[in-house]
């Protein structure tokens, strides 16, 4: 037999019972769960990165892979093939940044929908904040994004023999980015558990954006009587702002990129609450 | 610290389930159908797996849940430890729960023995820390030892169990929720899992809530037990009395095969002594009989005692026993049969009683009459098993079946 484990610490009479209690009408975001929990969002965050490359032949490299293909044909085609100007820099750092920035929000969008339903037996079975499961899902693709990132910056380094000291604010467009992924997301994830269509809608939505953003061409390319409408997708801005940070230049429209910060973090806030919205009825429905 | 400080309140709480009818299942449906009326609201039946259950545990009780299928026992489980809200009333915790719904969830395939242990301890509620202080508890308790590095899904089912509660058992919460865990795993594994429940709540305070339906391991890790019954509690006291009326309740009724006005059953005279024997008691039954205006003549009685699989452990044939009996008529029998130390199993035993008269001719067949319970006490009480009972024992022992001299009133 096992010794016998320290006792629990007691609760005190007087502490305050937890009360559980039907579901409010109108429930609030409660953000203060995720720090709360972060023991756990750790945990399960890691083991969405270790599930990712188990059992692969090249294992963590697939993250350096993965954009550095993208980027070269994306560069070829839009510099060689369709002749698109990358605005001074290489068509292949170029495509690489912007890719980069597209990538961190499609990876958080993507992987976070679906996290409920993958996680369907834990839903149904355990208590714990749900919120966590696409959180900890958007988080693991954002260290994908880290690593892109300093990639980022040794091609900089090397084609251009430097980067300018905005490359500080870099990490702060990757996040924004992952923010207005997980905000998808995580409406995705929660809609997801009733609705099974999100998970053929979102990802073939998510690929289109691939060309409705200036991933691997310049703002400056669309028709200027577009150019309003199409800012109207935050991750024109995101994307320029990040190339801005990364390879120096000014971007398309400082407005632009204030825009889409604040639409990044109304888009996360809007999918909390959403979340909110059905998570009451996530273990009867699942 | 105060041992009956209030662990948890259940306070008049209700779940209801909307069925199947009004909702729809794809965004076109739902838009479709908000589109034609906007603020009706859907159609569909209601379910009502709880109705107005209130309860309070102390610290340190171990509370057992009984019922059919059905009865809304996972569904109170579900609400206490907050994976589905409730529709109506409250639920008031005094310490964290952990719960035990299924062994295995938490676990992911892919991931090591290792991975798992961390995983599920912090699906659980544990921190990293508190985890690692009880790892080799942990690993121990499962005995995987040698294959923590080996992929879960690479292990044998009985591993996978074995891990699974070894991590929830060493959780540090005050109030634990077990449901139906013991029904896997091989004797000795349930048998440790007993004895880490006793530890539990006898010996470190810790609230258990139990849901079962093996009668023998309610009664061996609870102290008082519910019954629910189409989402009510019948009835909350301690747990032999519910135990025993849920099933009285449960069993095959009582039925006759043949009948007739020759010889009528007037049931188990002494029954209020047969509900709690010991393995190692005798068994003394006074079978209650009365009969017509002709009496009886060589009258044979034959008896089976079944288990609550309707197997039947003991058959007694009486020819083999006994001379015939005579009996007047107008009269009121009883004829006692006892039966030395059968070393039954712990559990609920039924009669099936069969007389005849010469010629093989049957005049009374009763079935399923409620009979006796073999406590589990000296079953499950002690940390070493007996050797596992695989089929009826056969000691030497010696039956008599004979006309009773004391009438009972």
């Amino acid at each position: 037999m096992t010794p016998a484990s320290p006792p629990a610490a007691p609760p005190t009479p007087s502490s305050p019972p937890l009360v559980i209690r039907p579901a409010a009408v109108w429930p609030s975001l409660q953000l203060a769960e995720i720090w709360e929990h972060w023991d756990l969002l750790r945990t399960l965050a890691s083991r969405d990165v270790k599930l990712r490359y188990r059992q692969t032949a090249l294992g963590v490299s697939w993250v350096v892979i993965q954009p550095l293909l993208a980027a070269a044909v994306l560069g070829f085609v839009f510099g060689r093939v369709a002749k698109v100007s990358a605005s001074g820099t290489g068509h292949f750092l170029f495509a690489f940044v912007g890719f980069l920035a597209w990538s961190a929000f499609t990876a958080a969008a993507t992987r976070s929908a679906p996290s409920l339903l993958q996680n369907a037996t834990l839903v149904s079975r355990v208590y714990f904040p749900r919120l966590l499961l696409p959180v900890a899902a958007s988080l693991s693709s954002l260290l994908d994004a880290a690593i892109g990132l300093v990639v980022a910056v040794v091609i900089a380094l090397w084609t251009m023999g430097g980067v300018p000291l905005t490359v500080a604010a870099a990490p702060v467009f990757i996040m924004l980015a992952g923010l207005l992924g997980a905000g998808l997301g995580i409406a995705g994830a929660a809609l997801a558990v009733s609705y099974r269509d999100v998970q053929h809608v979102l990802p073939v939505f998510v690929q289109l954006t691939l060309f409705a953003s200036p991933v691997a061409y310049p703002v400056s390319a669309v028709p200027a009587e577009f150019r309003s409408l199409y800012l109207l997708n935050p991750l024109a801005g995101l994307i320029d702002g990040l190339r801005w940070s990364l390879l120096g230049g000014v971007p398309g429209a400082w407005s632009g990129v204030l825009y889409a910060a604040v639409t990044a973090v109304a888009c996360f806030a809007a999918g909390v609450y959403c979340f909110r919205l059905l998570d009451r009825g996530f273990a009867d429905v699942i | 610290m105060s041992s009956d400080a209030l662990a948890l309140a259940v306070r008049g709480v209700s779940k209801r389930y909307r069925l199947k009818g009004g909702g729809a299942t794809t965004l076109g449906e739902a838009a479709s159908q908000w589109l034609r009326a906007p603020l009706r609201r859907r159609r569909g039946r209601d379910l009502e797996a709880l109705a107005d259950v209130s309860f309070e545990l102390r610290r340190g009780e171990a509370l057992g849940i009984v019922g059919r299928n059905g009865a809304g026992k996972s569904t109170l489980l579900k609400i206490i430890s907050r994976v589905t809200p409730p529709t109506s009333g409250e639920v008031h915790l005094w310490g964290r729960v952990g719960s035990l719904l299924e062994v295995e969830t938490g676990f992911h395939p892919e991931l090591t023995g290792r991975e798992n242990v961390y995983l599920k301890g912090a699906v659980l509620g544990m921190r990293r820390r508190e985890i690692a202080a009880v790892f080799d508890q942990i690993v121990a308790f499962s005995g995987v030892e040698e294959f923590l590095e080996t992929p879960v899904k690479r292990y044998s089912s009985g591993m996978r169990v074995r891990l699974g509660f070894a991590v929830a058992a060493h959780l540090r919460t005050e109030i634990l929720l077990i449901d139906e865990v013991l029904a896997v795993g091989d004797l000795e594994f349930q048998q440790r899992c007993l004895g880490r429940m006793d530890e539990l709540s006898r010996g470190e305070g810790r609230t258990v809530i139990f849901v079962s339906h093996q009668m023998r391991l309610i009664e061996a890790a609870c102290t008082r037990a519910v019954h629910l019954d189409g989402g009510r509690i019948v009835r909350d006291g301690p747990v032999d009395q519910v135990v025993r009326h849920y099933e009285n309740q449960s069993a095959g009724r009582e039925s006759f095969r043949v009948r007739s006005d020759e010889l009528e059953w007037c049931g188990i005279r002494n029954r209020s002594q047969l509900g709690r024997l010991r393995a190692d008691q005798d068994l003394d039954l006074l079978l209650g009989f009365s009969t017509g205006a002709r009496g009886m003549t060589s009258l044979h009685v034959d008896l089976a005692v079944k288990n609550e699989r309707n197997e039947i452990v003991v058959h007694i044939r009486s020819p083999f026993v006994t001379p015939a009996l005579d009996l007047e008529p107008h009269s009121s029998v009883d004829i006692r049969v006892r039966i030395e130390s059968p070393h039954l199993v712990p559990g609920h035993y039924f009669l099936d009683v069969y007389a005849f008269a010469p010629g093989d001719r049957v005049v009374l067949w009763v079935e399923n009459v409620d009979a006796l319970i073999v406590g589990a006490g000296a079953y499950f009480g002690r940390t070493e098993m007996l050797p596992a009972v695989r089929a009826p024992v056969i000691p030497p022992y010696s039956i008599t079946i004979e006309r009773s001299e004391a009438r009972s009133p």
